[in-house]
């Protein structure tokens, strides 16, 4: 008679950062999944500027952020893969270690080409993705070697080196494949084909 | 295909090209811009951190698989530093050698009638009574007992007392057995020299008989007087003390050495001087 009067109901459980921001699941996930790309991308941006900057082969080493940045877009559809190129290619002009600006326009438009292509032209499976993201990558380095023929910066001789350049990065691209893949699942397909 | 050049895509597109023009501009204008600092200053300390840890797996890599090829290029390693340390000190003592050789030839353009061997000291001895020294020459080179050694400066060392063909021993002014006659530079009044290591001054020279109405003066030199056995005006020593003997007739003084006998490496033997 004189105890304590028990609740009647339970309070209420507190509740996380996240989920005052009153998030839907689906925009949970697209957090998560664009979270873990950031995530990849940064790594494989201090990979070659720490690690795999130190290897040289005849003179080419590694370009393992573009080759990144490429092979993620061909996973979504064109107007995604479009903003993403074009914010992932600013931030990595700003990181300092791309060779120019034009740097932005072509990578964003290699990328959003490619990704167009693939979706008119070929299906959703390892090889075509992996075509076109490699058609990229060298394509890039092309760009990148003509401007700088272009503007003085290297000589004629030194394509042999770009290309050498490409074919390291693509070489690296299938171990990324899965990660990408399995990301690009968070939140259900994103292929929207 | 066309369907999927959305609007959108042609703005992104658009946008693109122009963030590449409007950032090269940027660029050349600012140097430096806002997004460069902010996304670095994002990046410096990662990138700080993957170094670290890639510099430890290096050297975990090179510990595990390259021991022994680390070990055998350290031994190389030191016995090029030995070689360079044996290098480096030879050279300091030709330098030395050299600066000495300088300092004579211009004793020998103040005294041309000066005919000079030059010897290394190789062994010393030191007991309470007596301080001479061994010299790699000796007669096959012309050195004679009796003859006196100087330093490249002129300073009086000692003078032969023993001499085999290839050796020669030195005894020091610092030797009490050795007399020396000497004068003050500036005044004239004679006296005599001698060591003073039985005398109490250790590593000091003392000058006796000196007159009672000499006009002594600390820092005065004190050079010889000449003989047949060394010329005049060898520099023996500087004068820092001097007084009255204990009978009141004479002075003497004490002499700070001119030469500096204990780190005396080479010394110069007079083997002939003309006399006037």
């Amino acid at each position: 008679m004189f105890g304590k009067r028990k609740y009647e109901f339970k309070p209420d459980r507190g509740e996380g950062t996240l989920k005052k921001l009153y998030l839907t699941p689906i925009q949970r996930k697209r957090l998560l999944k664009w979270g873990a790309v950031s995530l990849v991308l940064v790594v494989l941006s201090l990979l070659q500027d720490v690690v795999l900057c130190r290897i040289q082969i005849s003179g080419s080493t590694f370009d393992m952020a573009v080759c990144g940045i490429l092979l993620c877009g061909m996973f979504f559809d064109p107007e995604t893969t479009a903003v993403f190129t074009l914010i992932s290619s600013t931030l990595y002009y700003f990181s300092g270690t791309a060779p120019g600006t034009y740097s932005i326009a072509l990578i964003t438009g290699l990328g959003t080409l490619l990704c167009i292509f693939r979706r008119n032209y070929l299906q959703r499976c390892f090889s075509a993705t992996m075509l076109c993201a490699a058609a990229g990558m060298f394509l890039y380095e092309l760009g990148v070697f003509a401007i700088g023929w272009f503007v003085g910066n290297t000589t004629l001789d030194r394509l042999g080196v770009f290309a050498l350049c490409g074919v390291l990065s693509v070489a690296v691209m299938p171990l990324l494949y899965p990660l990408f893949l399995s990301i690009s699942n968070i939140g259900g397909e994103s292929w929207k084909e | 295909m066309r369907y999927l050049f959305t609007k959108k895509v042609k703005i992104v597109l658009i946008v693109a090209m122009l963030l590449s023009v409007g950032l090269a501009i940027a660029t050349n204008l600012m140097g430096v811009t806002v997004g460069d600092l902010a996304v670095q200053g994002i990046l410096t300390p990662l990138r700080t951190g993957a170094s670290a840890l890639t510099d430890k797996a290096e050297q975990l890599y090179d510990y595990i698989f390259k021991y022994e090829q680390l070990a055998l290029e350290n031994e190389t390693l030191r016995e090029q530093l030995s070689q360079i340390q044996t290098d480096n000190r030879d050279a300091a003592s030709i330098k030395r050698e050299n600066d000495r050789l300088r300092e004579l030839l211009e004793l020998k353009k103040e005294h041309e009638d000066y005919e000079l061997v030059d010897a290394y000291i190789i062994t010393r001895t030191s007991n309470d009574w007596s301080y001479t020294f061994t010299v790699n020459r000796g007669s096959g080179s012309g050195i004679k007992e009796g003859m006196c050694a100087i330093t490249e400066t002129g300073a009086m060392v000692g003078v032969v007392t023993q001499v085999g063909s290839n050796y020669a021993v030195i005894t020091s002014v610092l030797d009490s057995s050795l007399d020396i006659s000497a004068c003050i530079a500036s005044s004239g009044y004679p006296g005599m020299v001698r060591g003073s290591y039985a005398t109490g001054v250790q590593g000091m020279l003392r000058m006796d008989y000196l007159s009672s109405a000499a006009v002594i003066r600390n820092h005065d030199q004190v050079v010889t007087a000449g003989s047949t056995v060394y010329p005049k005006n060898l520099v023996l020593g500087t004068i820092v003390h001097w007084n009255l003997t204990d009978n009141g007739i004479a002075k003497y003084a004490i002499l700070e050495p001119a030469a500096d006998v204990a780190t005396l490496e080479q010394v110069f033997v007079l083997t002939g001087f003309g006399t006037e």
